[in-house]
């Protein structure tokens, strides 16, 4: 086993891009392209309870929130999931999927998601959101 | 600080798995390849545009309410994760059990409305899909 020590990676011929090879060892992956470039765990009462490359929360209203992304995206075309689960002052248990709701728009410097209960907007308990995507 | 320039990594003892040291304590690893996504996508019902997209090399308008994806490296086996969101739409997604849709069910994942099949999704389609290369 060897081990390389490094704190940053670039690419050589683009900077930001680094070819890694497959599981199954025929073809290769794009580091950056793989990498999840915002997450988290929050509440919808803007409570963080964890995060990677998030500001801040805005609570824009209930069942409404805006995450800020720290560093950027590139462009408003990126993707990614987002779930929700319990009402914010239910009981029943963290992951009781009694909600939908989804993204309500994407910008270079933040994404909203929404959760709804079939007929209002309302608070819920965890939102996880992932985002995929280019960085600026 | 040190920088290391490349433009391909590959383990040594196996091409195809690299650790990466990512725990908070410093001491736990994770393997780089395990956790990179493999396929992302936004995407569009209405004209069937991948507006960005990473290892996904087309989109193809299957009926109304329904696309399948084809990933220009295809996955090792049919048990990747993926997630589809159709924006206000309830979604889920299945894969392709007919091969005269697509030449592999490993190259490619169906997306279908199944809170509507009679409506295309609304133009914010997210997928992503985790798993093994082939």
């Amino acid at each position: 086993m060897a081990t390389l020590k490094t704190n940053t990676l670039t690419g050589t011929s683009t900077a930001g891009s680094i070819a890694v090879t497959g599981e199954g060892n025929s073809t290769t992956t794009n580091l950056q392209q793989g990498l999840g470039k915002v997450w988290a765990n929050v509440d919808s009462s803007t409570a963080s309870r964890d995060s990677f490359n998030v500001s801040s929360l805005t609570d824009n209203s209930a069942g409404n929130t805006t995450v800020n992304i720290n560093n950027d995206m590139g462009n408003a075309n990126y993707t990614g999931s987002w779930y929700t689960t319990a009402y914010h002052t239910s009981t029943v248990g963290d992951f009781v999927n009694n909600l939908t709701g989804g993204f309500g728009g994407f910008a270079t410097g933040s994404y909203t998601t929404i959760s709804h209960n079939g007929s209002a907007q309302v608070d819920s308990d965890r939102n996880f959101s992932t985002i995929f995507g280019d960085l600026a | 600080m040190s920088t290391l320039r490349t433009n391909a990594l590959e383990g040594v003892d196996a091409k195809n798995s690299i650790t990466i040291v990512a725990g908070a304590g410093n001491i736990t690893t994770t393997n780089v390849q395990e956790g990179l996504c493999k396929a992302w996508t936004v995407c569009d019902m209405g004209d069937n545009a991948l507006d960005d997209s990473s290892n996904v090399s087309s989109l193809t308008d299957e009926s109304t309410g329904r696309f399948y994806l084809t990933f220009t490296n295809s996955f090792s086996s049919v048990s990747h994760a993926d997630v589809a969101m159709f924006g206000s739409n309830g979604a889920h997604i299945a894969y392709s059990g007919n091969t005269d849709k697509t030449s592999s069910i490993t190259g490619s994942l169906i997306c279908s409305n199944t809170s509507n099949s009679a409506v295309d999704g609304s133009p914010f389609i997210n997928v992503t899909s985790h798993g093994d290369l082939a």
